[in-house]
């Protein structure tokens, strides 16, 4: 086990840079998870960690020592692929024992540590079949196995459930988490997906155009975010963002949307009036007002999902999606009236960063 | 498009089918029936049912062209040149698919050219060139020639296979721990061995059947290969059918086996199961 230190990771392919100067600091034992779009370097970033990149410019430490020049062998990591990569002429025992042969151990210590690692993940009937015979989730279990018989210092997994089907991903979901309760190894996880980042992370890193834009745990990054990036992207359905301007004509600070809709502004923000901003309200901090009170939002989809409803709606020219915990029996186009908590808006200034 | 096709197309494709595989075997049932026939009934009706089985055929065959030395020497140059085709190309062809080496492509072209230029056009001197070098009668010297001959279309061929490997297998074999020699020789050359035994199998039978090169080459009676003796059996002035016809079908028999074995393991894919498909 140990920790893993970034600092000011940088990538370049010839002219291209895709990380420019990533710093995040993971500790023992952690498990986080890397997340952002496609393209935003985040896969690039492990991959520098595995040693199948090259790192150009800053250093990447493991347990304390600096790894930019080691080869992956010498750096004390597994690595969990997306596809899985189990070799296809080996048996899942003797895919799992690979590391291990190559390092010459012998028998009876491959063979140990193949049944531990069994044991644990389920996989003891299956040692000796080959991997076109698996299913899929038994194939990811098996790399996972391959990186559990090593006992590194760090598991690396590159979207490794992204093959999966809805319901298999969301059990082997849980089951990576179990096995990273009972391990305890640092665990770095890399997914575009950011239910899977909510649900497993102790600590998210959210990737963006080969920055960082945030670091800390999924509640903080969801009630907290520091960019309109984050606030988009952690959180299904996403944050609603209203374009406006701060407004104080009537008597106390107001948000007026660019269709003169009033908004609610905690009461302890001030800014200079007119000035441009973004207004940020997650779906479920609407209730629903008495009709002629409140926000008048014109209805486009209802769409009800058992525990709660979800409304799509415009208000004046822009889209806001609302969840309310009440079942509701409207029809597009009629008017929902709307309250929002004022104490739960984020503010972003128009460059996308976070005012309050 | 209907996945079940229409009687009339049916009946037309097995009609065509049937043509053609009349076409295919039409001259090796007669080959068959012809061995097992003496000469002069061959010449009178070629056609015909032999009337006693004459199996004497194949012993003049087996005696006359030497078969128990000259195959030998068949077996000797085509092995040696399997084994050097197949190992020299698939290191070639694992460089090629995945280092990125920027020449390659003129690499590639030049392997490509080669394989256009007829082998009149430079027999003479590599003629010349090996007699200086004593290897003249040499069939070590001609499975290195063949080597040459075959090595471009082996490299073509196994390249394909190796670039439809993931690369993930060999990143995961790294930080498993694999050196690149390892890489190669643990976990890609065992995915691509289908390949290598279909270069194997086209290179053992183009080898074995292969005419020009050793009959200049390989000039003393003890030296020449099956296909070579064969040749040698019809005589200026006369020759026994009989015996050509079944000497001929000695010949075939050990590719036609080979190819009937290796046909399973020839389709097979090895690749399937490694990752997602």
């Amino acid at each position: 086990m140990a920790n893993v230190t970034i600092d000011k990771a940088r990538k370049a392919y010839g002219p291209v840079e895709v990380l420019h100067g990533v710093s995040v600091d993971i500790r023992d034992g952690e498990f986080v998870v890397l997340v952002g779009p496609s393209g935003c370097g985040k896969s690039t970033l492990l991959r520098m960690i595995a040693g199948l990149e090259n790192i150009t410019g800053g250093t990447i430490g493991i347990g304390g020592r600096v790894v930019n020049d080691l080869a992956p062998k010498q750096r004390d990591i597994s690595m969990v692929f997306q596809n899985y990569a189990l070799y296809p002429h080996m048996t899942v025992a003797e895919n799992m024992a690979f590391s291990l042969t190559l390092a010459g151990a012998p028998k009876a210590e491959k063979q140990k540590r193949v049944a531990e690692a069994a044991e644990i993940l389920g996989l003891t009937p299956l040692l000796e079949r080959y991997p076109r015979q698996l299913s899929g989730g038994q194939r990811q279990r098996v790399a996972m196995g391959r990186s559990i018989v090593r006992k590194p210092q760090v598991f690396l997994f590159d979207e490794p459930l992204s093959n999966l089907d809805a319901k298999l991903r969301v059990a082997m979901r849980a089951e990576i988490k179990s096995l990273h309760r009972r391990l305890a190894t640092t665990t770095i996880y890399v997914t575009h997906d950011q239910v899977e980042a909510m649900t497993m992370a102790d600590r998210i890193v959210v990737m963006n155009g080969g920055h960082v834009e945030q670091v800390g745990r999924p509640l903080d990054l969801y009630d907290d975010p520091q960019s309109m990036f984050v606030a988009e992207f952690i959180g299904s359905p996403s944050m609603n963002l209203l374009k406006g301007r701060f407004d104080s004509a009537v008597g106390r600070p107001v948000f007026k949307t660019n269709d003169g809709i009033v908004l609610p502004l905690p009461g302890s923000v001030s800014k200079p009036s007119g000035t441009e901003a973004i207004y940020g309200i997650r779906p479920e901090y609407f209730t629903i007002a008495p009709a002629g009170s409140g926000i008048p939002a014109r209805i486009v989809v209802v769409e009800p999902l058992g525990p709660e409803t979800q409304v799509t709606a415009t208000v004046g020219g822009q889209t806001v999606v609302a969840m309310f915990h009440e079942r509701i029996s409207m029809q597009p186009d009629e008017i929902i009236w709307l309250q929002l908590q004022a104490d739960r808006v984020c503010l972003f200034d128009t460059a996308g960063r976070r005012m309050t | 498009m209907s996945l079940v096709e229409s009687r009339l197309t049916l009946t037309v494709s097995y009609v065509l089918l049937g043509l053609f595989a009349f076409i295919a075997l039409f001259p090796i049932a007669l080959l068959v029936l012809n061995s097992l026939k003496p000469a002069a009934e061959i010449v009178q009706n070629p056609l015909g049912l032999p009337g006693p089985i004459r199996w004497q055929n194949f012993v003049n065959a087996w005696n006359h062209a030497k078969f128990s030395k000259t195959f030998v020497n068949s077996l000797v140059v085509s092995g040696t040149t399997i084994v050097l085709v197949c190992s020299t190309s698939s290191l070639t062809a694992y460089v090629l698919a995945r280092k990125k080496i920027k020449s390659w492509k003129i690499f590639t072209f030049y392997l490509l050219a080669t394989t256009t230029a007829p082998i009149q056009l430079y027999i003479f001197p590599l003629y010349f060139g090996f007699a200086k070098l004593g290897l003249i009668n040499n069939i070590f010297g001609v499975a290195l020639i063949y080597t040459a001959l075959y090595s471009p279309f082996a490299v073509m061929l196994l390249r394909t296979y190796f670039i439809a490997v993931p690369k993930e297998l060999e990143e995961a074999a790294i930080v498993d721990g694999a050196t690149s020699w390892q890489v190669f020789w643990r976990v890609m050359l065992p995915i691509v061995s289908p390949g290598i035994l279909t270069v194997a199998l086209i290179i053992g039978l183009n080898s074995w059947n292969e005419f020009l090169i050793a009959t200049t080459f390989l000039q003393k009676q003890e030296n020449v290969t099956a296909v070579i003796a064969f040749y040698l059996l019809s005589g200026q002035y006369s020759s026994d059918w009989g015996e050509i016809m079944a000497a001929a079908l000695i010949i075939v028999v050990p590719v036609v086996l080979l190819f009937v074995f290796m046909q399973k393991r020839f389709i097979e894919g090895m690749a399937g199961g490694s990752v997602k498909g």
